[in-house]
């Protein structure tokens, strides 16, 4: 039983919480006790004839005494029971966010948000249920049963032999129920999520729908879609449906058990006739603790299957961190540098070897596909390289703890990704505090100043979902100023001119030259005339390096790069 | 801070039962004539059952339990029969219940299919104006969880108030026939109640809107970060987000705690009215009782009676928020719905046969906004098989020229015109038929790369989808995917390099055989050399058809048969590389610009 150990590890942090609930809800059953008796006493009072308007006084003053008493109970242990469970929800979901943080690219590439989202969501949510409602129904159930039944049976134990053999039955056929309901709305809700997924995507992609005229083609897809949740939900329905008929065949053949052989025997004279008015109130008593426990059975069930989802994650084990020793700049070896994204994978890079020295300026060039994200992305270990072949100042960089690491590096990515958030916020993102003069400043040099004037909020202007907001040129160039805000002495920038127009390009591409002084910077263009001052090129093919050098001897040595350039000078030339 | 403002700010629509939109809603049920009556009926039934127990026992009690002087025999066969009836009216119960379900659920089924399709068919005829001013977020929830909203609104709002109606008027019924008096007693309690749920549902209603709107937060939180991931372990901001997601979390967590608050208050209240109720019953019934005016039996009925039409009221509040905010959802529905796209097909179309590939722009002016012109007098004209470059800065209304000929959006002035026929005469479907366009922003679907290049066409061969992407050198690629070309495209395409991602776009519009194509700033992340492949493939491939290119880099559109430079929506100049090299005028510049710094570079060092 490895979820049975979850729960009860998870369960030993909140002694306090579970000690509570447990206090109230065995009060409330036992003073919930009461009311049936007072007044069975009642009607059997009257029945003997009994006509004192103060004694019905007394009695009607009892039960609702009787009932505000647990009525204050009840507040008690809704409070306690879902405050607990509100805090376990709200733990869980602090530790789901804390470990995926950790996680590296390589795993979130396996997986969807979508995915993520459901175990940060309705697994939590499963789990939260049993934490509150199905603890506190199980204890209810317990106490309910220990209580309830010595009184039946005291009160006719044939009769009692008689009516309660079914509710056992009810506990396992309602959890059943359960399971199956669960399962079948699992279904639902997945079912759901794709249905959500296709029409998000749709829109996101209504462009290119609209351009290539496949509106049809679209609707069709999500029909089919749509026709399977309804089928889904239709067989979720046919189960649900059971539950009531089945819960009213126990308990009613209880209640008829009770007319017919208590009434038989109230006739007899074996029963008054408060007790019989009793009994049926008691037995009604009993039932709905048995669908609860049921209930709880499922919950429990259900509940371990999202823990052990959940565990998929924040089990993982942390990526292997460096020992955590501060990290200082200095020269990037790459040596022999192989790298692959997975099995059936081509390699990424193949042996890729060359140095730079701290504070120069590299080139990587290549055509798509070459690898040249992937190696950027390995010198921040975004994605790990094996032992020994990326060196940060003679320091494996696997030996570096990530967060020393990046700290060092300012990085402009390939695909800009802005968070719907202000400018400023968006700019300012790799400070604890944001320093409003160090975002004016970072701004200004990548030319974004300009833009941010005709917004009308300025540098507090939201950018929307992924920077939907802005043109591709100015999101590159947000991300650019975000690169220089972090001030670090490494810079790279992964193709982070391709959305900027020629003029603005030459104004920027200036102001890096500005902001990399001193710095060592990797320059990733297709563009060679913005990287031919570069201290260094690499010409990567394939992963593999076919050619390194500045741009002269890269001129001479007439291979790809020269090719490349004679290209390039040709086409910027022709007449 | 300002996380997602507009997500959450719209959720508010503060209507009360609307009867215009409450019979459009009918509409869509009324389909269903033959569901909706089955499930009224059967409801009748069902109620109606469940209120016989408590009579059944009352008989019990009066005629047989509580009379010694009757025989012994008449009083256990009267039991007997009693206990049979019981039987009966358990069997009803039973089956009506089962199927009344049912067909509810079946109902509110097939309403939410339609209305979904009818959302989503009706969103897909709209123009790109619409979806540039409506956020995605905001348009999904209306397919989806606004569905659901009047979906649950039909099965346990209306349906299960009707049937709640059914069983009140029932039990009051039966107790008026009874004894009016005690009936008078047992409602004393309701004025109190009434009271409480009042304010239980206002409180609840406004706290359930501020919950829904901090886990909107969350989760919209949640799900940027994981998506940016690696932004924010790059810039080391693990820590801090975590501080904040905890923030929004326990601010979340507050509320919730304030919402169980109110009904932690709530439920036993309505609790203690239930046995004040009871008590009174009793206390008065037992004294009438005494007198002789009510029977023993009637005074157990009573109490159960009370209680069972407790239950309704208990969820009353609850039933009344379903139907609060399936109003809002049929608001916002109908709102979508009685948007009109703002491009609209002519009522007479002309046929578009073969088209050859002559556009012509005559005098186009055209404004996004009304007053505010992003196009002056624009007239260019690209022959069958010719390539027209636009060039010109950020902002000059390269995009938008595009978004005319694909009639994305519609001139104010001018006209637009291919082989000769006005754009706005021909059907938005056939004239984009014949026109593909590959974007900056490439949008790859979830699936295989094969379906992304078909876009979706299950009917389109391999052959094809292979020669497409053989023709812009993308073959070699897909090829080393494991899986090939039925490789998994995962969400936004995320394992491609930025340029493979251009590359099956290309592949997308050469599977779509086009006569026109446009290419709107398509190469910026392809390097030259695969640019120049491309252009080569596309110009052997695409001969005798149209091209219009916008790039950056001039080196993209030299050959252009014709080069129009754009600025603030004006055209400049336009024609040849070399004669507008040789007029010296913005091209020039722009082309000096260029050149001169590859130039000049190596000179400075
Ligand atoms: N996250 C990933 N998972 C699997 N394969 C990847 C991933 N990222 C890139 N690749 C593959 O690695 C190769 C190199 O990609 P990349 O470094 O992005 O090229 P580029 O030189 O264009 O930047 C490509 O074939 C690409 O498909
Ligand atoms: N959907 C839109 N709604 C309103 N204005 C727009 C829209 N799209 C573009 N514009 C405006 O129209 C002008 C021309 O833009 P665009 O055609 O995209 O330029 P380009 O493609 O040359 O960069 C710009 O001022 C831009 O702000
Ligand atoms: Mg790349
Ligand atoms: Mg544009």
């Amino acid at each position: 039983m490895k979820g049975y150990s979850l729960f009860s590890k998870r369960l030993g942090r909140y002694k306090a919480y579970v000690l509570g609930v447990v206090a109230s809800i065995v009060i409330v059953d036992l003073i919930g006790l009461l009311p049936p008796w007072v007044l069975g006493d009642g009607i059997d009072y009257v029945r003997k004839g009994g006509g004192d308007v103060r004694t019905f006084g007394l009695f009607a003053f009892c039960f609702v005494a009787i009932e505000v008493c647990r009525a204050c109970m009840r507040f008690t242990w809704r409070r306690i029971a879902w405050d607990f469970s509100r805090k376990v929800e709200l733990d869980l979901r602090n530790e789901f966010f804390a470990k995926s943080v950790k996680l590296p690219p390589a795993f979130f590439d396996g997986t969807t948000i979508g995915d993520l989202m459901s175990r940060a969501t309705s697994d939590i949510d499963q789990v939260r249920m049993f934490f509150g409602m199905g603890l506190l129904t199980l204890f209810d159930t317990t106490t309910i049963v220990v209580t309830t039944l010595p009184i039946l049976i005291w009160l006719n134990p044939r009769l009692t032999l008689y009516t309660t053999l079914p509710l056992p039955f009810l506990a396992v056929i309602c959890w059943r129920i359960f399971i199956e309901t669960h399962r079948r709305s699992r279904a639902v809700q997945e079912q759901m999520g794709d249905v959500t997924a296709r029409v998000v995507e749709n829109l996101n992609g209504i462009r290119v729908v609209k351009a290539y005229a496949t509106e049809e083609i679209e609707i069709e897809r999500f029909e089919d879609l749509s026709n399977v949740q309804v089928s889904l939900s239709l067989r979720l329905a046919r189960i649900q449906a059971v539950f009531f008929p089945v819960f009213t065949i126990v308990l009613e053949t209880g209640t008829l058990l009770v007319l017919w052989i208590g009434g038989s025997s109230v006739v007899r004279g074996d029963l008054t006739v408060g007790d019989f008015v009793r009994y049926t109130l008691y037995l009604g008593w009993l039932t709905g603790p048995m669908v609860g426990l049921g209930w709880t059975l499922s919950l429990y069930q259900r509940g371990i299957a999202s823990i052990e989802r959940l565990n998929e994650i924040l089990l993982r084990p942390d990526p292997v961190d460096g020992a955590s020793a501060p990290a200082a700049t200095g020269d990037i070896e790459f040596r022999d540098l192989t790298f692959c994204f997975g099995e059936g994978r081509p390699n990424a890079l193949e042996h890729v070897s060359f140095t730079v020295r701290a504070g120069t300026k590299v080139a990587i060039v290549g055509r798509t596909g070459s690898g040249k994200t992937t190696l950027v992305q390995l010198l921040t270990r975004l994605y790990d390289a094996p032992r020994g072949s990326i060196f940060l100042g003679g320091r494996d960089v696997r030996d570096i703890p990530a967060a020393e690491l990046r700290k060092l590096v300012a990085f402009v990515p390939q695909d800009g990704f802005l968070f719907s958030d202000t400018l400023a916020e968006n700019i300012g993102f790799s400070m604890e505090t944001v320093d409003r003069a160090a975002v004016e400043a970072a701004a200004k040099a990548a030319c974004l100043e300009e833009a941010i004037t005709t917004f009308p909020e300025g540098y507090d202007q939201i950018v929307g979902e992924r920077g939907v907001t802005l043109s591709g040129g100015q999101k590159q160039r947000a991300c650019l100023a975000r690169a220089f805000a972090a001030d670090a002495p490494i810079l790279i920038l992964d193709d982070a001119f391709s959305s900027v127009d020629a003029e603005t390009e030459d104004k920027v591409v200036a102001n890096v030259r500005e902001q990399g002084k001193g710095r060592t910077v990797f320059v990733i263009s297709h563009r060679l005339s913005s990287i031919m001052d570069a201290d260094q090129i690499v010409v990567l093919d394939k992963g593999k390096v076919v050619a390194t050098g500045s741009h002269e001897e890269l001129l001479k040595k007439a291979g790809v790069y020269a090719d490349l350039w004679r290209k390039q000078q040709l086409q910027e030339s022709l007449r | 801070m300002g996380l997602t403002h507009t997500a959450f700010m719209e959720e508010d629509v503060k209507k009360g039962f609307d009867p215009r939109l409450a019979r459009r809603f009918f509409a869509y049920v009324l389909r269903y004539k033959g569901l909706l009556w089955s499930a009224t009926i059967l409801l009748f039934f069902f109620r109606i059952s469940a209120i016989a127990a408590p009579w059944i026992t009352k008989v019990a009690v009066d005629r047989y339990m509580n009379h010694p002087e009757l025989p012994l025999d008449e009083r256990l066969a009267g039991i007997h029969w009693l206990v049979l009836a019981f039987l009966g009216v358990m069997f009803v119960k039973i089956v009506t219940n089962y199927a009344e379900t049912l067909t509810t659920q079946m109902l509110g089924q097939r309403v939410m299919h339609d209305m979904r399709m009818s959302v989503f068919r009706h969103l897909q005829t709209l123009s790109l104006s619409f979806f540039s001013r409506n956020p995605v977020g905001r348009l999904m929830t209306r397919v989806t969880s606004d569905v659901s909203a009047l979906n649950e609104m039909l099965t346990s709002g209306v349906v299960a108030l009707a049937g709640d109606l059914v069983t009140l008027l029932a039990a009051i019924g039966i107790m008026l026939h009874y004894d009016w008096r005690l009936t008078l007693v047992s409602f004393a309690v309701v004025p109190p109640m009434m009271l409480g749920t009042r304010i239980f549902r206002r409180v609840s209603r406004q706290i359930y809107r501020i919950t829904r709107a901090k886990i909107a937060r969350l989760a919209a939180y949640l799900s940027e970060n994981l998506a940016g991931m690696k932004v924010v372990q790059l810039f080391r901001r693990e820590r801090e987000n975590s501080r904040r997601f905890g923030e929004y979390g326990r601010d979340l967590y507050n509320t919730h705690l304030r919402a169980t608050l109110y009904s932690a208050i709530f439920f036993p209240f309505v609790d203690v009215m239930r046995a004040t109720a009871v008590a009174l019953i009793f206390w008065y019934g037992g004294y009438r009782t005494h007198q002789g005016h009510v029977t023993l039996g009637t005074l157990i009925a009573f109490i159960s009676l009370v209680e069972l039409s407790f239950q309704p009221l208990r969820e009353l509040a609850e039933k009344y928020n379903i139907l609060q905010s399936a109003m809002a959802a049929a608001e916002k529905i109908f709102g979508i719905l009685d948007e009109k796209p703002e491009v609209l097909d002519a009522a007479q179309t002309e046929a578009l046969p073969d088209v050859k590939g002559d556009v012509s722009f005559e005098s186009v002016s055209f404004a996004y906004d009304a007053g505010n012109d992003v196009l002056h007098d624009i007239s260019f004209r690209a022959k069958p098989g010719e390539m027209v470059a636009l060039v010109g800065p950020t902002g000059s209304g390269k995009t938008s020229i595009v978004n005319l000929l694909c009639r994305f959006w519609d001139v104010r002035q001018g006209s637009v015109l291919v082989d000769g026929h006005d754009v706005r005469k021909v059907a938005q479907r056939d004239l984009r038929k014949r026109i593909a366009i590959v974007l900056q922003d490439v949008f790859l679907f979830t699936g295989t790369v094969a379906e992304n290049i078909a876009m979706g066409d299950r009917t389109m061969p391999r052959e094809r989808i292979e020669a497409a992407a053989r023709a812009v050198h993308a073959d070699g690629f897909i090829r080393s995917l494991p899986g090939g070309y039925d490789a998994r495209v995962s969400e936004r395409g995320s394992t491609f390099s930025a340029g493979q991602r251009q590359l099956i776009a290309f592949a997308r519009a050469m599977a779509a055989d086009p006569r026109i194509i446009i290419l709107d700033e398509a190469t910026s992340n392809i390097d030259t050399e695969t640019e120049i492949l491309i252009q080569d493939a596309m110009r052997t491939l695409l001969a005798g058809r149209t091209s219009v290119v916008i790039a950056h880099r001039l080196s993209t559109i030299h050959r252009a048969d014709r080069i129009v430079v754009l600025h603030h929506g004006k055209i400049v100049e336009q024609g040849k590389h070399a004669d507008l090299v040789a007029a010296k005028g913005m091209y020039a510049r722009l082309h000096e610009l260029q050149f001169e710094e590859a130039e000049a570079a190596p000179a400075a060092k």
